[in-house]
């Protein structure tokens, strides 16, 4: 296992958020994090991250080991470092600075000193990126910024990928060309955890799933076996 | 006015508007980068000023353009890391801290060279005029618009080409997102901080030989500069350099035509400017 959460709670002030995470993410595999609005994926998405920072009253508990390093207590920057790279809910696009710039700023080499996501490659795999490498990351529609958001996470080379509701406020046309985006990520060999609203899109990019509920891990399962009684009990759907 | 007075006003204003950039250069570097205001920059400047007194009386001045700003920056990496724990807490705090360490500066200079107010003698190379166009101008107000000119397009290029100063303008909207990205924050907030402070430094030099300074002026002369500031926008790095020049030139031809109201101008010039513009009039309306 290239990931794997054991017994994680998060706290955000006096609220606990996460209330004993336990999962695990292979090598070279997509898995799901599926769950209603607010039941803590994003929140485990930052806990991975190290972004549940003690100094704004955030704390974290449990056991996290990327690659065999425990992630715990480390600044984000060192767990990025690590190879992880982390596309947040809402893009987080710098605005300021063109669709290049968003992807140079990210340019690193892999920990393995690969450099195989460099911009030529990214631009091949995303050739609209290239049509709009001179505008600002705020004149970008939704789609072409969660295309950028993923294209600067594959920049900095990495072991695996954190994608935080990549779907959401997108045109169903726009999220068939991400869940094929997805596909192929993985088919070039990137690890992906995904968390998601949009169960079709879940079905269609992942192998495994894990349903949150209330911050807990409620139900694991692959996800082409999700039985539409599970979904409609977990998820409401 | 005749033509050769007219020019040699604009020159003077020029020179001191691009002397006066190298100091809110830095600034507007570490207002943006790391929103941060440091009221302790004049103290840096003024450090540099009376360090040149010393070390150009050893090495020359010419080395000195490239040794002390380098000092001032090493002692502006030390009063970075001490001034880190107020990071990310209420701003009055770090004005605070960084006007009590402009004190503990100004003092520090006081120990060290006294209270005599300095100035140092010009290189023989800098000294004299220079005929342009049959008009006679300082030689070294020339120098300074040159090596001020020179640095200015230096720092555009960091900002604007490098990987450093992308981050710089990525910080200033997402400081989280800058740090998932791998890059250690703190580590950058030192070399922007020793990089703003560096610049005052240089800018201290080349006041040296100009004007005598008192080791106190490193409390006042930020306020002096301050309505570049303004007028050029808070955290617009690009702003700087127009207003620095606007206000040199509104000082030299108001020292000529309004000598009565020359202390008040660059006030009044902030004010109508502030009221056109908050957030500075060379801040384009879409976006730095």
């Amino acid at each position: 296992m290239i990931l794997e959460l054991k017994e994680v709670h998060g706290y955000y002030d006096k609220s606990h958020i996460l209330n004993g995470v336990t999962l695990s993410v292979g090598q070279g595999t997509s898995v799901c994090l599926l769950g209603r609005n607010g039941v803590g994926k994003s929140t485990t998405m930052k806990t991975i991250m190290g972004m549940l920072n003690p100094k704004e009253h955030c704390k974290t508990e449990g056991s996290m080991k990327f690659d065999g390093k425990e992630l715990a207590g480390m600044k984000s920057h060192s767990i990025a470092r690590l190879g992880i790279a982390y596309v947040p809910q809402g893009r987080h696009i710098f605005p300021t600075l063109s669709t290049e710039e968003n992807l140079k700023v990210a340019a690193r080499a892999g920990v393995d000193g690969s450099c195989k996501w460099n911009l030529e490659t990214v631009y091949t795999f995303f050739p609209r990126l290239e049509e709009r490498k001179d505008s600002k990351g705020d004149k970008l529609s939704g789609g072409e910024k969660q295309m950028l958001a993923v294209a600067r996470g594959l920049m900095q080379n990495p072991k695996m990928m954190l994608l935080d509701e990549i779907t959401e406020g997108l045109a169903p046309i726009i999220v068939d060309q991400l869940a094929s985006m997805v596909q192929n990520l993985v088919a070039e060999g990137v690890t992906i955890l995904i968390a998601e609203q949009n169960v079709k899109f879940a079905m269609k990019v992942s192998s495994d799933c894990y349903i949150l509920e209330r911050g807990a891990i409620v139900h694991h399962q692959a996800t082409k076996e999700l039985t539409a009684e599970t979904r409609k009990k977990y998820l409401g759907l | 006015m005749t033509v050769s007075f007219f020019f040699q006003t604009l020159i003077s204003g020029i020179s001191n508007g691009m002397v006066s950039y190298l100091m809110i250069a830095g600034v507007s570097l570490i207002i943006s980068g790391m929103s941060m205001v440091n009221f302790g920059q004049g103290a840096f400047y003024v450090l540099g000023t009376y360090l040149t007194y010393t070390i150009a009386a050893k090495i020359g001045f010419v080395p000195s353009l490239i040794l002390v700003p380098i000092l001032v920056a090493g002692i502006g990496y030390f009063v970075e890391k001490a001034t880190r724990p107020l990071f990310g807490k209420d701003m009055l705090y770090i004005m605070l801290l960084t006007y009590g360490v402009a004190y503990m500066l100004c003092d520090i200079i006081v120990m060290f060279w006294g209270y005599s107010i300095r100035l140092l003698s010009l290189p023989a190379f800098l000294n004299g005029g220079v005929k342009i166009v049959g008009i006679k101008f300082p030689v070294y107000y020339i120098f300074e618009i040159v090596i001020s000119g020179i640095t200015a397009f230096a720092f555009w290029l960091m900002i604007n080409k490098t990987k450093l100063g992308m981050l710089t303008r990525a910080i200033i909207s997402d400081r989280p997102m800058v740090a998932n990205l791998g890059v250690n924050v703190n580590q950058m907030f030192s070399v922007l901080f020793m990089i703003g402070i560096g610049i005052a430094g240089l800018g201290g030099v080349l006041n040296a030989p100009v004007t005598g300074m008192s080791p106190k002026e490193g409390l006042s002369i930020f306020g002096n500069v301050m309505p570049i500031l303004c007028i050029g926008g808070l955290r617009n790095m690009d702003g700087c350099l127009p207003a620095a020049l606007l206000v040199g030139l509104v000082n030299a031809f108001g020292a000529v035509y309004l000598p009565q109201y020359y202390n008040v101008l660059p006030a009044a010039l902030m004010v109508i400017c502030m009221f056109i513009n908050p957030k500075g009039i060379f801040t384009r309306r879409e976006g730095r």
